[in-house]
């Protein structure tokens, strides 16, 4: 892979994570449909974020260990 | 709002952000307000907390537009308020170098006038979820957590020649368009000053940097596109927008100490041929120096084009939304 396009890999991976937790947040939203409207999106806006951070853990840094040319690669802990 | 009065201000604050970094950059060496540009191999000594230049130039546009346009009210003067005591928080960071937990606190009470101003404000908008209606949470809890997240965010994603100030120029003039879009009038020029504030500092700052911003000029943007979103109810094109921030954001959590890894990994290390070779955790740059050999100047042009396609979506959205 050139690096132009390993980097441009990079940032549509970025907007990857960012739907997969759109599509989360909305399958929350539609599961938490008896709740009144503040906690029912307080509790869709928490998964966002839960998503998210999963999202770049597990789809996005993942990714980078596995494009990654280099051997050293870091810890993640 | 007269807009001779308002060009005379921006321009004010462009031409007066640019002469103080100026300035700053001869006298800050002499006060040893210095920090080493780690990322070059000749290791130069570089002014720091040149994100002073931003603060007293928008300040100084900012006192411009309140005297000579009748106009502008609490909501305007809130929004600077909140913007320049952050960026007083960061020079208190810069100098004594806070803990996190005080510049969280400090940062929340900051925004206290913008929460004041807005507190007749209580939903905010999100796609697939519609209207949330805060009622008095949002006062109380969402204007401080936007500020104090969107500037800690903003303070992490930086260390390179141009990208602090680039990602503030991006974001801030998308904040500012969709303002003015949008009606927002106050919005618009508080981003207008802010804007201008950093590109007159951003031509010092561009690579090879002659000055720092700073966490005085990190916390600052990310203080400024918050309240912008918050005054002009455009807080989803403010979260698009700090979506390269959060990413490097919930990266940096994954490893042991989010808030101190340099301290326990290192510093990113230049290798002889100038590309850079990335510190022992994860975070969005180092994810750019792996998948390639990187130098500088093109991680941060990269970075800036990932902030400019997050710039598309947070104007499409909220253009599909109005």
């Amino acid at each position: 892979m050139s690096p132009s396009a390993a980097r441009a890999s990079l940032i549509a991976l970025s907007f990857v994570v960012l739907l997969v937790s759109g599509l989360v947040t909305t399958v929350v939203w539609r599961f938490l449909a008896p709740l009144d409207p503040l906690p029912r999106a307080m509790l869709s806006l928490v998964m966002f974020v839960a998503a998210y951070y999963a999202g770049a853990n597990l789809i996005f840094w993942k990714a980078v260990l596995r494009i990654s040319p280099s051997s050293s690669l870091p810890q993640t802990n | 709002m007269t807009p001779i009065f308002v060009l005379l201000a921006v321009g004010v604050t462009g031409v007066a952000s640019y002469d103080l970094a100026s300035l700053f950059s001869r006298k800050f060496v002499a006060l040893g307000i210095t920090g080493v540009d780690i990322h070059k191999l000749e290791r130069p000594i570089i002014p720091e907390m040149g994100g002073l230049s931003v603060l007293l130039a928008m300040s100084l546009g900012s006192i411009i537009l309140m005297a000579l346009d009748g106009d502008r009210g609490l909501l305007f003067l809130a929004g600077v308020s909140t913007v320049s005591l952050t960026g007083l928080v960061g020079v208190a960071d810069d100098r004594f170098e806070l803990r996190q937990r005080d510049k969280t606190i400090l940062i929340a009470a900051a925004s206290a006038l913008l929460s004041l101003s807005l507190v007749n404000t209580g939903s905010v908008w999100f796609p697939v979820i519609g209207l949330v209606p805060f009622g008095i949470l949002f006062p109380l809890l969402v204007v401080p957590i936007a500020i104090t997240t969107s500037a800690n965010m903003s303070n992490m994603l930086a260390g390179f020649n141009g990208l602090e100030a680039g990602i503030a120029a991006i974001s801030v003039g998308v904040m500012t368009f969709l303002s003015a879009v949008t009606g927002s009038t106050d919005g618009a020029l508080l981003g207008a000053l802010l804007l201008f504030a950093y590109l007159g500092f951003l031509v010092l700052n561009w690579y090879p940097a002659k000055i720092f911003p700073g966490d005085t000029g990190t916390l600052m943007f990310g203080a400024g596109i918050a309240a912008i979103g918050l005054i002009s109810n455009l807080e989803i094109a403010a979260i698009v927008l700090l979506m390269p921030a959060a990413l490097d954001f919930a990266l940096k959590l994954m490893s042991k100490k989010p808030f101190g890894q340099r301290k326990t990994y290192g510093n990113t290390k230049v290798n002889p041929d100038g590309t850079l070779a990335p510190a022992g955790y994860p975070a969005l740059v180092h994810a750019f120096m792996r998948v390639a050999p990187t130098k500088e100047r093109t991680l941060v042009v990269w970075v800036l084009i990932m902030e400019g396609l997050y710039a598309i979506l947070a104007v499409a959205v909220t253009l599909v939304h109005i």
